[in-house]
């Protein structure tokens, strides 16, 4: 039986990449930027909840996580804004 | 039981010292993370020195290619899940064929972007073309040597499921190979808004 959750999660993370995708270059782009980090910190929370099932671990290792999409979301935004 | 089967039943994932697939491979993961992701920071920081040399650059790649190989990866991710989720319900069949799936899909990966990588040295633009492309020939190269090496570890786990090796009771490699790929993924939903997105 098929698993809810991997598969909702698969077309979560696919409709996540392709909005992603169109509105890259349909948008302004300050617009962009915000999308495209915010959505691909999504992405990642998305996939190391459900397929790394992080959501099962102790706090700490979801909280390392943030903190390295903190990083990579502030730099980018600082740098490309 | 052995040790190992023992452990496999009994673990406790809110332990904070057993994460899913081990305390090990996630001390592995999170210090690889970081190093890409301080090298995706510096990317940033360089890009916005020299803004267009990098919008120009950044035109000359294929985001259809990006794409494609997004979709590649995160179906394969998928694949593994459920592979090992079907090794943890004893489900051998399954958790075989999605292995499977999932190394073709890996491995298209690897043709896809190898192809990608052909053509940019073809047309002259490799590592010393500009900072752009330095970025990228490092960043999508060790990223492209990461996926091979968890290729490698999938195919590894794909012939232990087939042998019977892996199964509902030892499950604890595969699940640290799983970790491993899962973070293939991760490091690319970073990489690519910022190679071919922004």
């Amino acid at each position: 039986m098929m698993n809810n959750s991997h598969f909702k999660t698969w077309i979560a993370l696919l409709s996540i990449t392709l909005f992603s995708f169109f509105i890259s270059d349909r948008s302004a782009p300050h617009t962009a930027l915000i999308f495209l980090v915010m959505l691909a910190v999504i992405k990642v929370i998305l996939l190391t909840t459900q397929y790394m099932e992080l959501k099962k671990a102790h706090v700490a290792w979801l909280s390392v996580v943030i903190i390295i999409l903190s990083a990579y979301g502030i730099g980018t935004f600082a740098f490309n804004w | 039981m052995d040790n190992k089967a023992l452990e496999a039943t009994s673990i406790n994932y809110r332990n904070l010292f057993y994460p899913p697939g081990g305390i090990l491979i996630w001390i592995v993961i999170i210090l690889e993370v970081t190093v890409f992701g301080a090298g995706m920071i510096a990317f940033s920081k360089q890009g916005s020195l020299t803004p267009d040399i990098f919008s120009q650059s950044r035109a000359l790649l294929n985001p259809n290619i990006g794409l494609a190989n997004t979709i590649i990866l995160l179906t394969s991710g998928f694949f593994v899940a459920r592979s090992v989720h079907h090794l943890k319900e004893g489900n051998q069949k399954e958790s075989r064929m999605t292995m499977w799936a999932a190394c073709i899909l890996g491995f298209a990966f690897l043709l896809l972007k190898g192809i990608e990588f052909a053509g940019k040295a073809n047309h002259g633009f490799d590592i010393a073309y500009d900072s752009f492309f330095m970025y990228y020939w490092l960043l999508a190269g060790f990223h492209y040597i990461h996926v091979l090496i968890g290729l490698v570890i999938l195919l590894f786990m794909l012939r232990g499921i087939s042998k019977g090796s892996y199964h509902k009771s030892d499950f604890l490699d595969v699940e640290s190979g799983a970790a491993f790929w899962h973070m293939c993924d991760w490091i690319w939903l970073m990489l690519f808004p910022l190679l071919y997105l922004l």
